[in-house]
């Protein structure tokens, strides 16, 4: 069960970064096709990222604290949870949001996203934030598994 | 009804300020902490659905109340910039409360 839901958890964050870079990509010359690509790709990767919200969120809330927690906080590197687990865990928050909202200007604003270079600069940088973001979770859940892999590898003989 | 393109930039730069004042607000006094605990069994849980209750609330009260003709790709831009802000305010809070700082 917990790998599963870790695994599901990271495997919709990455399909929800790449959705993003996706997205990225067909702004940066948008036609009208490229416009249509980039509102399936939005849509896609706010589904995704949706759901590694609640798929994350069921181990963190059922299975992390008695877990992972215990043995990170135990072993040689404690600052993964005190820092990375509890940074993760709230600044995931923003991503849903970030995503509902590019989602939503790339299906009601098609006029002024064709006409304005501006805003698709603006819509790119964006986009940007939400693949950094992304990318950082990811990197914190690296560290928060290293720390729990290393506090285990001190307990063997 | 249309939405509101605008109004949804200032839900979410809302929310994002929402989250990360409510983080650092539920370290710092254990009542509030409990507070998001008692609504969900964890604060964690607590927090992500008064989030969503934030960002609808406030969503609907800007939609009712701006009536603004300001630059989309500035609002753009300050969702991320909050974004990224907020980011680093929650990771520097918890990197100077780890040291006790």
């Amino acid at each position: 069960m917990i790998p599963t839901l870790i695994g599901l958890h990271a495997g919709l964050g990455e399909i929800g970064v790449f959705a993003f870079l996706w997205v990225l990509v067909e702004i940066l010359e948008l036609t009208e096709s490229r416009l249509a690509r980039a509102r399936l790709a939005a849509a896609m990767g706010t589904v995704s990222l949706f759901a590694a919200w609640l798929t994350g969120g069921y181990y963190y809330v059922s299975f992390y604290g008695t877990g992972a927690k215990t043995l990170v906080k135990a072993g040689p590197f404690p600052w993964a949870h005190s820092i990375f687990t509890e940074t993760k865990e709230h600044v995931f928050l923003f991503l849903p949001f970030l995503a509902l909202f590019v989602a939503a200007l790339l299906y009601t604003r098609r006029k002024d996203l064709l006409e304005n270079s501006e805003l698709r600069k603006a819509l790119i940088f964006l986009c940007a934030v939400i693949i950094l973001l992304g990318l950082a979770m990811a990197g914190m859940g690296y560290l928060i598994s290293m720390a729990a892999r290393q506090s285990l590898e001190m307990k063997l003989p | 009804m249309k939405l509101d393109i605008r109004a949804l930039s200032w839900a979410v730069v809302i929310v994002i300020w929402f989250i990360a004042g409510a983080t650092i607000g539920a370290e710092l006094l254990p009542p509030l902490k409990d507070f998001f605990a008692g609504l969900a069994g964890h604060h964690w849980t607590g927090k992500g659905i008064v989030s969503v209750g934030v960002f609808i609330v406030g969503y609907m009260a800007v939609a009712a109340h701006l009536n603004s003709r300001a630059s989309l790709s500035r609002a753009v831009y300050l969702v991320g910039a909050s974004a990224v802000v907020g980011s680093l305010v929650i990771l520097s809070f918890f990197i100077l409360h780890n040291y006790g700082i």
